[in-house]
């Protein structure tokens, strides 16, 4: 079987795909990529299925070898060092953003910090092919379920790869790539009212709306704190816990907003008092720790036209492999 | 807002999870509550919320009858080593340590609803001597296997978490394995009891779980 070998797994690097919905009841996150638009945007670019399990690197890539004829490709995050080299360490090429590249047995692919992002997903034909836990190859590194054996990559870690299958890669002009990409770009962030928005008061609301937040340096898979001014609460602790989704806000007792991510808890007692729209998850798990945030409401007719254009958007510049369109 | 009761959740779930709509991805029943998520893509938000409202007005609360509760029996060992809480918390409620144990193991608990990890169950049924604030400061790391109280609630931490709960005693059996089916021991609406255990008892039980395959005793 084809496997890669990490060889210096970069700060926090985990084996992650679309999720594990269905285990909410039981406690169990739904965890995932981070940011699955750039997860999807790789194993399309490597003709693999959207739902094909890559390695998520936060901050700093890592440093892997390959022993067996492949093609990788790296999305998310940006670097400017990223190289493939030979079996000597002797530098082959640099390896570009979200473009494609074949990787023959004995190389091996090394990327250092990353200028622009915070998880860049390093995509590889056929897929990571670990074992699957309750239907997802994603790691829920607190609870160590799923991925490698439940965590974070470690230095002499063998994953098995998949068959590559479909076409193979392709590529697309940059100015599709870029198209896609604008999607990660600054901007507002769209929300849309939290379960608790009436236990919130004016105040609250505009502050969330007007002002400019900064994302914390405690910021992790779980949650991203915002820094900046607090959001008045007027909870005393006496809410009763409730379900909580992915992209949730809540607000602490002391007024901190905390967006929940992919592997933030299923239940919680903090009121929510907005939840930031699926489609700009992964623009948010991209801001880095002291990047601005700034929220605007949408309506819920126009959350689900913004989730269909962004996918929309993908199937139309880079439809699935073996697939013409997800649309009749 | 009232406690509409572990049976009128545990109903509405039922009713809910039967048969789940296109593009339901979980059904979350919370203390007060049963969420319901779904991905707008493949499921008509009004259209769901019409078939959701239509299955809740048709249930018979009085009559309903939710499926079979199961029954877990977690064996505990109370003796210091495993139960850093159990002393402060004697001396807190006014009771002597047997006697704290004899109310814990003697209660009969309903597991509300699960959370904060896979695994965690809410368990209702504390008696009220018990009933305790969370620590002051949480542990970073706490045994998995943990036997805990905070609030009016009981529980038992599946993994190595941090945690504010205060601990009792510890069980020897694993609450949590994904390989396992079903993978939780503990379920929504299951009911709970503790039965008390020294600490030979516990590493006999904790030896036979390290050695039997993931899926035995359950």
């Amino acid at each position: 079987m084809s496997v890669v070998r990490i060889i210096r797994p970069g700060p926090f690097s985990t084996v992650q795909d679309l999720g594990r919905p269905g285990f909410a009841h039981l406690g169990v996150p739904s965890s995932g990529a981070a940011d699955t638009l750039s997860l999807r945007l790789g194993n399309r670019l490597l003709g693999n299925p959207d739902a094909a399990a890559a390695i998520e690197s936060t901050l700093s890539g890592l440093h892997a070898s390959f022993y067996s004829d492949t093609a990788i490709c790296l999305t998310g995050a940006t670097t400017d060092d990223a190289l493939l080299l030979d079996a000597e360490g002797k530098a082959i090429r640099r390896i570009t953003h979200a473009a494609p590249i074949p990787v023959s047995a004995g190389q091996c692919v090394r990327v250092g910090a990353f200028s622009r992002g915070v998880r860049q997903y390093l995509c590889i034909a056929g897929g990571v092919r670990t074992t699957p836990v309750l239907g997802s190859r994603s790691t829920h590194a607190a609870s160590g379920i799923g991925g490698h054996e439940g965590r974070t990559l470690r230095a002499g870690d063998a994953l098995p790869l998949g068959e590559p299958e479909g076409a193979g890669p392709r590529s697309i002009d940059s100015g599709a790539r870029d198209r896609i990409e604008q999607l990660l770009g600054p901007g507002e962030l769209r929300i849309l009212p939290g379960p608790h928005a009436e236990l919130f008061g004016d105040a609250a609301h505009a502050e969330l709306l007007h002002a400019s937040f900064t994302i914390g340096r405690a910021s992790d898979r779980v949650g991203v704190r915002l820094d900046g001014p607090r959001v008045p609460t007027r909870d005393r602790g006496e809410l009763p816990t409730e379900a909580m989704l992915v992209g949730a806000i809540q607000v602490t007792p002391d007024g901190t907003p905390i967006v929940l991510m992919a592997d933030g808890p299923t239940t919680g007692g903090y009121p929510v008092i907005g939840v930031v729209i699926a489609s700009d998850l992964p623009a948010l798990a991209q801001r880095r720790p002291g990047e601005a945030v700034r929220f605007r409401a949408v309506s819920f007719d126009e959350a689900v036209g913004l989730v269909r254009a962004q996918r929309d958007l993908l199937d139309t510049l880079l439809p699935t492999a073996g697939r013409r369109s997800s649309r009749p | 807002m009232r406690d509409p009761g572990a049976h009128t959740i545990e109903a509405i779930r039922h009713t809910l999870a039967d048969d789940s709509a296109r593009g339901v991805t979980d059904i979350v029943p919370a203390l007060r509550s049963v969420s319901v998520i779904f991905d707008p893509l493949r499921a008509d938000a009004s259209e769901l919320l019409r078939d959701i409202e239509r299955r809740i007005a048709g249930l018979d609360l009085r009559r309903a009858r939710p499926e079979p509760r199961r029954e877990v029996l977690l064996p505990v060992c109370y003796e210091p080593g495993f139960a850093p809480d159990l002393q402060s918390l004697a001396d807190r409620a006014g009771l002597r340590a047997d006697r704290l144990i004899e109310l814990h193991a003697g209660a009969s608990y309903t597991a509300r609803f699960l959370g904060f990890s896979p695994g965690f169950a809410y368990l209702e049924g504390l008696p009220e001597q018990l009933h305790a604030p969370r620590l002051e400061s949480p542990r970073t790391r706490i045994e998995p296997g943990s036997v805990a109280i905070a609030g009016a609630f009981a529980g038992v931490y599946p993994q190595a978490t941090p945690g504010g709960w205060r601990i009792i005693g510890r069980t020897p059996l694993s609450l949590f394995d994904p390989l396992s089916d079903p993978p939780s021991l503990i379920g929504p609406g299951d009911s709970v009891r503790f039965e008390p255990i020294d600490a030979d008892e516990f590493a006999r039980l904790q030896n036979n779980a390290a050695t039997s395959p993931p899926s035995a005793g359950r």
